[in-house]
């Protein structure tokens, strides 16, 4: 469907009775940017699919609790995340973590490689990360979540959550770096 | 640029678009959610509507009694087919000394043994009645056994009946012009042109302006032939045999994420069975109808038809329909024995067409015919 006007106001109350033309304009809106927000958890492409789906029918299921004070895509990125985090604890890979190992400084930076680097390559590179290390990345990075509230809503010590950051960070600009060496 | 940041920005801006599967998923489970609402709602009403149609099912059959009762009834005092139509003109009475003896000893066999009135048509009809009423032997008695006295009453009465008939409604009495009033056997041809329907949730949900699936008006038609049998001027009952008789309902619905159309179609042999009620029309005007019945039909083919491409749907649909019908039809006399009719009629399903499948099962899809349709007949009346 090709996109029109997306008039907010009147997609969300046509979603609201079921009206599967508005459902599809909602979904067409908006499923590139969730698309890559479940990438970025999943790391590959048909789980990702499975939460971008599960995510929009609990959007279209609880549309009618969505109140117009904040933005629409907030609340649905706050779904997709949330159904992401579903998904990667049924898998039981939440605590899916990388191993203890002594920091090294200076890898942050690493000849700004990650800057030539295609979406494609560090989606490939994201993979890689342990699932658990992985939500914690891109609670982190991506969604801006605090350490005290992922380790609230993951369950884990804050502590952990911050090692856990600082780690997958380490080893995905290690992976990036390995590439374009 | 951070890595942080350059890492959001890039998820932000860069991304890909989700195959078509995720939305395809995505509809197919929010029509399960819609069916299973849908169906959860109807379960508790399941029961009662039930009961309606048993309820129905038993009025119904309590009608066809009363109408069966009443042609019988009718039909045996009917002498209709004793006094030729044709002949409905005139009557007059013209006093004249009556043979008592003659009179005492037939009896008053017959109301043309009246010396001094002349009937004929619907007054005979009348008159011949009450002849057969007053010899009859439970009447006799009476009547004392004063020939004179019982003679002059019945005179009097024949006389009183003979001016103050009624004709039937619609009828005029005797114009010099023969009313239409078609007795005896008729058989013809038939064709309906119809608007067809499936009643199940699908088609009603679609006729919801907000639904995604619209139904659509369907016409298919019926072929066949048509006779039956008149009781006397007012009752008679039909038979028609549809031949070919199509059902169809379309669709216009949204599937995997495109309007397609849908149609159903089904090829019937019908037999339905009506009792009719005439009311003869004003002085030329020929006959008008009513008939109610019921008829069973054998299913001939049942396809799906989703955008050209066709599929067979015979093993999901029952062999076998019945329901009733109500209809009413103008019958227009053409001379020599034809007859041209031209009706409307109702057919409405009892019986659940949809057999199930393996994915539905027959309960969950209730699925019911039904038709308005347009008649039309030509026929030819014996006398």
């Amino acid at each position: 469907m090709a996109e029109a006007a997306f008039n907010e106001d009147y997609v969300i109350s046509s979603c609201r009775k079921n009206d599967r033309r508005a459902q599809e304009m909602l979904y067409r809106h908006f499923a590139k940017k969730m698309y890559s927000i479940c990438l970025s958890y999943a790391g590959e492409r048909p789980m990702a699919q499975d939460i971008l789906q599960e995510a929009f029918i609990k959007v279209f299921k609880k549309i009618g609790q969505y109140k117009n004070d904040g933005s629409l895509e907030g609340w649905i990125r706050k779904i997709v995340v949330n159904t992401a985090i579903d998904h990667i604890r049924k898998r039981k890979r939440a605590d899916d973590y990388l191993e203890a190992e002594a920091d090294e400084p200076g890898l942050q930076t690493q000849n700004q490689a990650f800057k030539i680097m295609g979406y494609n390559e560090i989606m490939q590179q994201v993979g890689k990360l342990p699932e658990g290390a992985r939500l914690i990345f891109n609670l982190h990075a991506v969604d801006g979540y605090t350490h005290r509230e992922i380790a609230q809503k993951l369950e884990i010590t804050e502590g952990t959550s911050k090692s856990q950051f600082n780690r997958a960070r380490k080893l995905l600009m290690e992976f990036i770096g390995n590439m374009n060496l | 640029m951070d890595f942080l940041k350059w890492y959001r920005h890039i998820f932000e801006t860069a991304g890909e678009e989700p195959p078509e599967s995720v939305w395809e998923g995505i509809q197919d489970e929010l029509d399960v959610e819609a069916v299973w609402a849908a169906i959860s709602e109807d379960l508790p009403r399941k029961g009662k509507r039930r009961k309606m149609l048993h309820m129905m099912a038993v009025a119904a059959s309590v009608l066809a009694l009363i109408g069966v009762g009443t042609i019988v009834m009718f039909n045996i005092g009917d002498p209709g087919t004793a006094i030729p139509v044709q002949s409905a003109t005139r009557y007059s009475i013209t006093p004249s000394p009556v043979d008592e003896a003659s009179v005492l000893h037939t009896g008053l066999a017959e109301a043309s043994e009246f010396p001094g009135v002349r009937q004929t048509g619907p007054v005979a009809a009348e008159l011949s009645i009450h002849a057969r009423a007053v010899t009859s032997p439970a009447f006799m008695p009476l009547y004392p056994r004063q020939p004179v006295a019982w003679k002059a009453v019945t005179q009097k009465q024949d006389a009183m009946l003979a001016n103050i008939y009624v004709p039937p409604f619609g009828e005029k009495k005797a114009e010099g012009r023969p009313v239409n009033a078609a007795r005896g056997y008729y058989a013809g041809m038939s064709g309906h042109l119809a608007n067809t329907w499936l009643i199940n949730n699908k088609t009603i949900q679609g006729l919801r302006p907000d639904e995604f699936t619209a139904s659509l008006p369907s016409f298919g038609y019926n072929l066949g032939i048509i006779a039956g049998k008149n009781f006397g001027s007012r009752f008679g009952l039909r038979a028609e045999l549809s031949l070919v008789s199509l059902t169809r309902q379309d669709y216009n619905e949204y599937l995997h994420g495109k309007y397609i159309n849908n149609s159903m179609r089904f090829t019937y042999s019908n037999l339905s069975l009506s009792a009719t009620r005439s009311f003869t029309g004003n002085g030329r005007a020929g006959n008008h109808i009513l008939l109610l019945g019921a008829y069973s039909g054998i299913l001939r083919n049942a396809v799906q038809d989703l955008n050209g491409e066709v599929v067979s749907l015979a093993g999901d649909y029952s062999q076998v329909d019945y329901g009733f019908i109500t209809g009413y039809e103008y019958e227009h006399p053409l001379g020599n024995g034809l007859a041209a009719g031209m009706g409307i009629q109702a057919r409405l399903g009892l019986n659940n067409i949809f057999a199930g499948n393996e994915i539905v099962p027959y309960y969950l899809n209730s699925t019911r015919n039904a038709s308005i349709n347009l008649t039309f007949s030509i026929r030819y009346n014996t006398r």
